[in-house]
């Protein structure tokens, strides 16, 4: 019984000491005052010695004490002395009457000494049981404590057990992949951990169910679900105390598993949600984006199959070339929603290197060249310009979108700019056009991916507007992924888009002690 | 330059074509392979695998994927070249050209002397001219230009590049790349923002405009 719980064997010594010494000191009074005192005076000494030991003493030892007290009492100091043997009857009572006496002080000793036990195994059970849900709530993995479970269970107990935790949700058949097993089980064992777990109810001795069981089950219950199930290997029926107990802990377990299920359910239908919404928007936008140019190109390709004969050269070219640009556009709508999706599914990451914007820059004049047969592309690179760190394509992809942007909305013959400039925190790259600008309550409007604010092209027809909302919301993510901003400033005399890339640390730049193997020019190459 | 076409429609269709066709001279009776990568039996890599195993033929890449890591693998595989779909016909036809100069007979000549609006660069000599004027490279320059010029109207990828410039230890320094590069337009194009000699292809690696034919 006194398995759980043990007082520190420190203290039972001194129990042990506190008892001795109050009846060898009672006898060393009882011996120093016996010839002033009267016999029943000297039998209250003793029952007082008896009492005040049985403070200390355990209930077994109060008894002894008290018998061979009584029994010595009787030897030493009622007459005859020397002997267990009675003169006087009244002596006789007084013998009983102190027998009586040390009985009824160690009765109400045990009555005590339980009580107390019972009120300290209960605060004892209430702090562990306290300190275990603080730390069940602090995990982030309720199973990684299934360890610790286990050696609370076992140190409570002092018994073999296995527990039995489900990883997820309830497997259909009862598969050992779905859930973690600790410890060691037959088959049997296995199956009572399994009914135990999917009946929510304890198993075994003392328990209603099951009870010719040779160890105990107990569930791991959540509010509504059974999470798992522990077995103890018990040869005898466990103190329904401690029983209570380590169900309650199973209990704190099996609240920590469906909290922690729950909050797994609860990310998964978030994470579905937001795929849904980007797949609606998504479709929303390829079914009204889509459609602008592909009915020009569908049009213009009709046409030229069945009316080649009745157009001009010329206006067999210009469908043509119709089919060509809208191709294009569709290409480039393409790629901008598929990078838009790629950026807003989180996790994905960035390919970053070390870059240079002059590169970058030329990279996009090389693809803007043939498009820009009037030369509107103005280049402005700031000479000695640090190198960034970014995902290339990506920038290359905002870059080229503001470009077409302001192509499309300036009118010919208007300047481009292209912009790259040292800021004090970082490197901005600009596209400006002098274009008509974005009236103020358009300008957050744009940004939203399939939202278009109402622009007024100052040429093209207003086919041309489809998928502009997407390629803004795409520079805006792009720029962000890479930790900086894409602002807007417009007015009457055209518009800036303008992109701030932090910088970094610049990495080790080569010296040329570091190249081996060098070829060296011959001297008139070096002139 | 017209072309006569066999269209495979599967790998295994492909492997029988390059069998029937036979060599001629070491060489299988192609001149070139246009490679889709997403075939009904299998990956068109295994074909360009199969194929750097055996001969030199120019291998061109036709796929819808357009992750430039996946290019970069290509490039280095042993392909030529890398188009996107969508392409238009003119940018194949150029692509198909350049590939056919480099894998072509007359190899030796072309690659030691390149020659370009103003631009000249002799390997064998190691003279660079703008304008009739020497130009003045640093060895490692120098080296960079010449792998370029070897590889003239076709794209090297960084990791050969820093490969065969500065050694297989430095394939991560891409850094240098864009140091020596804006050293080199510096000294070799009118502006340099702006370039029309040495072309940089984003995120793969660099090109050498083709050279004029003459």
């Amino acid at each position: 019984m006194d398995m759980m719980f043990t007082p520190a064997k420190t203290a039972n010594h001194k129990r042990f000491l506190y008892g001795a010494a109050t009846w060898i000191g009672g006898w060393l009074v009882m011996l120093a005052v016996a010839r002033y005192l009267d016999l029943g005076n000297l039998g209250m000494l003793l029952v007082l010695t008896s009492a005040v030991a049985a403070i200390w003493l355990p209930v077994f030892a109060t008894l002894l004490v008290g018998i061979l007290g009584v029994m010595t009492f009787n030897w030493m100091f009622v007459p005859p002395q020397g002997s267990f043997a009675i003169d006087f009857h009244q002596h006789t009572i007084l013998l009983i009457v102190m027998f009586v006496v040390n009985m009824i002080v160690a009765a109400l000793m045990i009555a005590l000494r339980e009580h107390v036990k019972q009120v300290e195994q209960h605060a004892l059970a209430a702090d562990t049981l306290r300190t275990w849900g603080d730390r069940l709530r602090d995990v982030q993995q309720p199973q990684q404590c299934l360890r610790e479970l286990r050696q609370m269970l076992a140190s409570l107990t002092n018994v073999n057990l296995t527990l039995l935790a489900l990883r997820e949700q309830l497997p259909v058949e009862d598969e050992l992949d779905a859930a973690i097993l600790l410890g060691e089980t037959d088959a049997e064992q296995l199956s009572g951990l399994w009914y135990c777990l999917r009946n929510g109810q304890q198993l075994g001795p003392n328990t209603g169910r099951y009870q010719e069981l040779p160890g105990l089950y107990l569930p791991m219950r959540g509010r509504t679900i059974t999470y798992g199930a522990a077995m103890l290997a018990m040869d005898k029926p466990l103190p329904i105390i401690a029983t209570a107990q380590a169900q309650a802990l199973c209990d704190q377990m099996g609240a920590a598993l469906e909290r922690h299920h729950m909050q797994e359910l609860q990310q998964r239908a978030q994470k579905t949600a937001q795929e849904q919404e980007l797949r609606t928007t998504l479709l929303a936008a390829i079914s009204h984006d889509y459609r602008t140019p592909l009915a020009t190109i569908m049009g213009a390709a009709s046409s030229l199959q069945q009316q080649a004969e009745r157009l001009s050269v010329n206006q067999q070219k210009t469908l043509a070339h119709r089919i060509v640009t809208e191709t294009e556009h569709l290409r480039q709508m393409t790629g901008n929603i598929l990078q838009l999706a790629r950026l807003d599914n989180t996790g994905a990451e960035l390919r970053c290197d070390w870059e240079a914007a002059e590169e970058l820059i030329g990279s996009l004049v090389q693809r803007f060249r043939a498009r820009d047969q009037q030369q509107r592309l103005r280049i402005e690179v700031e000479p000695g310009l640090p190198l960034l760190w970014c995902d290339t394509l990506l920038i290359c992809q905002l870059l080229d979108n503001l470009l077409d942007n302001a192509f499309k909305y300036s009118s010919p013959g208007t300047a481009v700019h292209l912009i790259a400039r040292r800021q004090a925190d970082g490197i901005t790259l600009a596209v400006r056009d002098e274009g008509p600008g974005i009236p103020q309550e358009q300008q957050q409007i744009i940004f939203r991916a399939f939202k278009r604010g109402e622009l007024l092209p100052a040429r093209t027809s207003a086919d041309d507007t489809s998928g502009v909302g997407i390629g803004l919301a795409l520079c805006r993510a792009i720029a962000n992924a890479h930790g900086g901003e894409l602002q807007l400033e417009s007015n009457s005399h055209g518009s800036c888009f303008t992109c701030l890339l932090p910088l970094r640390p610049q990495p080790d730049q080569p010296t040329d002690e570091e190249i081996s193997g060098a070829v060296l020019l011959p001297e008139d190459g070096r002139q | 330059m017209s072309f006569r076409v066999l269209a495979a429609a599967s790998l295994a269709e492909a492997n029988l074509f390059l069998q029937a066709a036979g060599e001629r001279d070491g060489r299988p009776n192609f001149d070139l392979v246009l490679l889709d990568l997403g075939l009904p039996d299998g990956e068109g890599t295994t074909l360009l695998a199969a194929l750097r195993r055996r001969h030199s033929l120019p291998v061109l890449v036709i796929s819808a994927r357009e992750a430039e890591h996946q290019k970069i693998g290509l490039l280095d595989a042993g392909a030529d070249d890398y188009l996107v779909k969508p392409f238009s016909i003119g940018e194949l036809l150029a692509r198909m050209r350049v590939a056919l100069r480099h894998r072509g007979v007359e190899v030796s000549a072309a690659v030691t002397h390149y020659q370009h609006d103003g631009v000249m660069i002799d390997l064998k000599t190691h003279k660079v001219e703008r304008d009739n004027e020497p130009v003045r490279l640093t060895p490692t320059e120098f080296k960079l230009l010449a792998r370029l010029v070897r590889s003239a109207g076709q794209v090297v990828t960084h990791r050969q590049l820093l490969t065969d410039v500065w050694g297989a230890d430095f394939i991560e320094h891409t850094h240098y790349l864009r140091l020596y590069m804006g050293q080199l337009r510096a000294k070799l194009e009118t502006n340099p923002a702006a370039p029309q000699l040495l072309f940089t292809e984003p995120g793969i690696g660099y090109r050498l405009r083709e050279p004029t034919d003459a």
